[in-house]
């Protein structure tokens, strides 16, 4: 990227500001800026697709479609965690 | 008014998701409307001619939007919009066309850098090259490790360019061309004069019309 283009947003922000911008909180001109440099970079428009698909399968995901070994391990893990 | 529009394969509106009705039997696509209440961030979106270079994607399609309108620097927002008919000339082979115009462009814009700070036999190295594979090779070359702002660092640009252009990356030619015109000018506005050079490209090669100004009878829709 050129030093000499300092609105332009790097891929690092744009990692940084993924969030926001799927939950729609990004003020216009920083929404703008996220959409100009996903125009130009195949990886990012990648990564955010990523993003996408993984909201949409946790979004679906319910307590039951735990399998009782995994529900288990993940506890066991989360109380070792808050114990330690 | 008539504007432009890119959207992904299948008319998928790129950031969205949302897929745009399309048009049938000669008879344009569905309207899809913006909640008014958000125009600035929910409306429709489309490009005039000379903002195609910023928002490239697979498909250009002709629209016609409805106001309110929202005055932006670099693009159209409506609260509605419609698909009149896809822009065919716009496909993988002028894609590659586009990619390979800027990698070029920029071979020429460093050249005229090189021979400015008296490295002529640089420049006419990068002049000799007839394909883009040289492009990318000596270009590379002759950036070495130089810094980016050095005139032998900014050959690296035009080895990215090509680069991207050999891989079909049509948008991150396009790219690295408009980021040599902000190092050479230091400052974005060489950029932008990069930017408008492509979409001038884009509008003579696909014979755009400027749609704006004539509406639907000026092109016989």
């Amino acid at each position: 990227m050129s030093a000499a283009i300092k609105t332009e947003l790097t891929c690092k922000e744009l990692v940084e500001l993924v969030t926001d911008y799927l939950e729609d909180r990004l003020p216009l001109p920083e929404r703008r800026r996220f959409e100009l440099h996903l125009c130009t970079c195949t990886g990012c428009r990648i990564y955010l697709g990523q993003m996408r698909a993984l909201l949409r399968a946790c979004g679906r995901l319910a307590e039951e479609d735990l399998p009782a070994a995994t529900r288990g391990a993940l506890l066991a893990t989360f109380r070792e965690w808050k114990g330690a | 008014m008539l504007a432009y529009k890119f959207l992904a394969s299948g008319a998928i509106a790129p950031f969205t998701g949302q897929p745009w009705p399309l048009p049938s039997a000669g008879a344009p696509g569905a309207w899809l409307a913006a909640p008014t209440e958000d125009l600035a961030r929910r409306g429709v979106h489309a490009c005039r001619r000379e903002d195609l270079s910023l928002w490239p994607d697979e498909e250009l399609w002709l629209v016609e939007l409805e106001g309110p309108f929202i005055p932006d620097s670099c693009l159209i927002i409506a609260a509605r919009g419609r698909l009149l008919r896809r822009v065919e000339a716009w496909n993988a082979a002028t894609a590659r066309e586009y990619a390979a115009a800027c990698a070029w462009c920029a071979r020429d814009l460093v050249a005229e850098a090189l021979e400015s700070a008296h490295l002529p036999v640089e420049a006419a190295t990068l002049r000799a090259c007839c394909d883009l594979e040289s492009l990318q090779e000596k270009a590379s070359a002759i950036a070495g490790d130089a810094p980016p702002e050095e005139p032998r660092g900014l050959a690296a640009y035009a080895a990215g360019s090509a680069m991207r252009a050999l891989q079909g990356r049509f948008p991150e030619a396009s790219l690295q061309h408009a980021h040599l015109g902000a190092a050479l000018a230091a400052s974005e506005s060489g950029a932008a004069r990069e930017r408008a050079w492509q979409s001038h490209w884009l509008a003579v090669r696909l014979e755009l019309e400027d749609a704006a100004p004539g509406g639907l009878d000026a092109l016989g829709l």
